[in-house]
């Protein structure tokens, strides 16, 4: 009894001992080394061709962004403007010798334009000074110039009937005034005297 | 000036001698992917997912090239590599080889022939690996793995110590428990054999 208990332990240790001299004997396909230097060679490959994609990727995100960033900042100050509209209507101080349209108002007014809306109290400082100084009368009186001062002393000194005899009269006037000459002796005395 | 010489003459020596000493993949795969394949395949028991394991444990040397050198007993190294990386890919896709679970214990134990001709071996030697691969798997992790690692013939209980982070000594029992329960789980199905 004791020598068939050992027989089968015998038996299931020689059996185990087979099961497990064979259980791990798997002999690989041929070509394992090569196929496995191949894959690291490939690997060594790819991160440095993923990276280089990965760098292009990236630094057309930023150029893309910058671009974007450019053209929102350009287009609000472009948009800005009309809401200081009511500024470029400034008018030129009265002050003598300075025309109306001087270069010196164009750039005021423009670089108001390109204030930002954070200098919105800046901008309406200005406009109550503006408005201040506004002139009584538009437009703004200029003084006048040499041949405009040299004709008001002529018109001055001259007679009347002189400055009038002087403009030049076309033949269907000259007609006109004949023929109220005629029709009306009491009043156009002088007209036709004068004319003549 | 000749002492100098002598120190260089050292230094270069001892620097070659590193150099001699530290492996490189291609000499770890040339000399390991065998060992490293048998390891995936004693724990995934699939030729192509131990390919595949293999695969996975060059390249996470290739990771680590530049520490190489820190190696002390590259085998090993590479052993554990494999292992875990073998358990990983197992703890990925797990395979419930159970006999509870399957109930193919028995029907494999049935169709092992006693005196199977030449041409029938294959079969039955499939069979054989198939039921202690649902043995084993019944074991607890720690002495299925033990075991499995120990039909490696490429590793010795200190190697397998080693692999494990274990005592040598740790080694011997989980394979001496291991084999005690196989033993009597075969025990059974030999007597069912018997009486059936």
């Amino acid at each position: 009894m004791a020598d068939q208990e050992k027989d089968k332990q015998m038996q299931i240790d020689d059996m185990l001992d087979s099961m497990l001299a064979h259980y791990s004997s798997a002999e690989p396909r041929s070509g394992l080394e090569n196929r496995i230097l191949a894959n690291l060679h490939e690997a060594e490959k790819g991160p440095s061709q993923g990276w280089w994609n990965f760098k292009w990727l990236w630094s057309g995100t930023v150029a893309a962004a910058i671009i974007v960033a450019a053209v929102l900042i350009n287009g609000r100050h472009r948009i800005e403007p009309p809401t200081h509209v009511i500024v470029k209507t400034n008018q030129p101080t009265p002050q003598p010798g300075i025309q109306p349209h001087a270069p010196i108002a164009r750039q005021e007014t423009a670089r108001v334009h390109r204030r930002k809306p954070s200098t919105v109290p800046i901008a309406q400082k200005k406009e109550a000074l503006a408005l201040s100084q506004r002139p009584t009368n538009f437009p703004t009186p200029v003084p006048l110039s040499e041949q405009e001062r040299l004709m008001f002393t002529y018109l001055e000194n001259t007679p009347r009937e002189v400055v009038v005899a002087q403009i030049p009269r076309n033949d269907d006037q000259k007609e006109a005034e004949e023929f109220w000459a005629d029709r009306e002796p009491a009043q156009g005395t002088r007209r036709s005297t004068n004319t003549r | 000036m000749a002492g100098q010489a002598i120190l260089g003459d050292t230094v270069l020596k001892s620097a070659i001698a590193m150099e001699a000493a530290a492996p490189t993949v291609e000499t770890l795969v040339a000399d390991h992917a065998r060992m490293v394949f048998r390891i995936a395949y004693s724990i995934l028991r699939n030729h192509h997912d131990a390919e595949d394991a293999a695969q996975e444990c060059f390249l996470r040397v290739w990771k680590q090239k530049d520490r190489l050198h820190e190696v002390s007993n590259p085998k090993t190294w590479l052993a554990r590599i494999a292992w875990t990386t073998a358990l990983d890919k197992r703890r990925a896709n797990p395979k419930t080889l159970s006999l509870d679970e399957a109930g193919a214990g028995w029907e494999l134990m049935e169709s092992l022939s006693d005196g199977a001709p030449a041409a029938d071996e294959q079969l039955a030697e499939r069979q054989k690996q198939q039921l202690l691969q649902r043995l084993i798997a019944g074991l607890p992790d720690d002495l299925g793995q033990t075991l499995e690692l120990s039909t490696v013939q490429e590793l010795n209980s200190a190697e397998i110590a080693e692999v494990m982070k274990i005592p040598e000594g740790s080694v011997r029992t989980r394979l001496f428990r291991a084999r005690k329960q196989l033993k009597e789980k075969l025990a059974v199905l030999l007597e069912g054999k018997r009486h059936g």
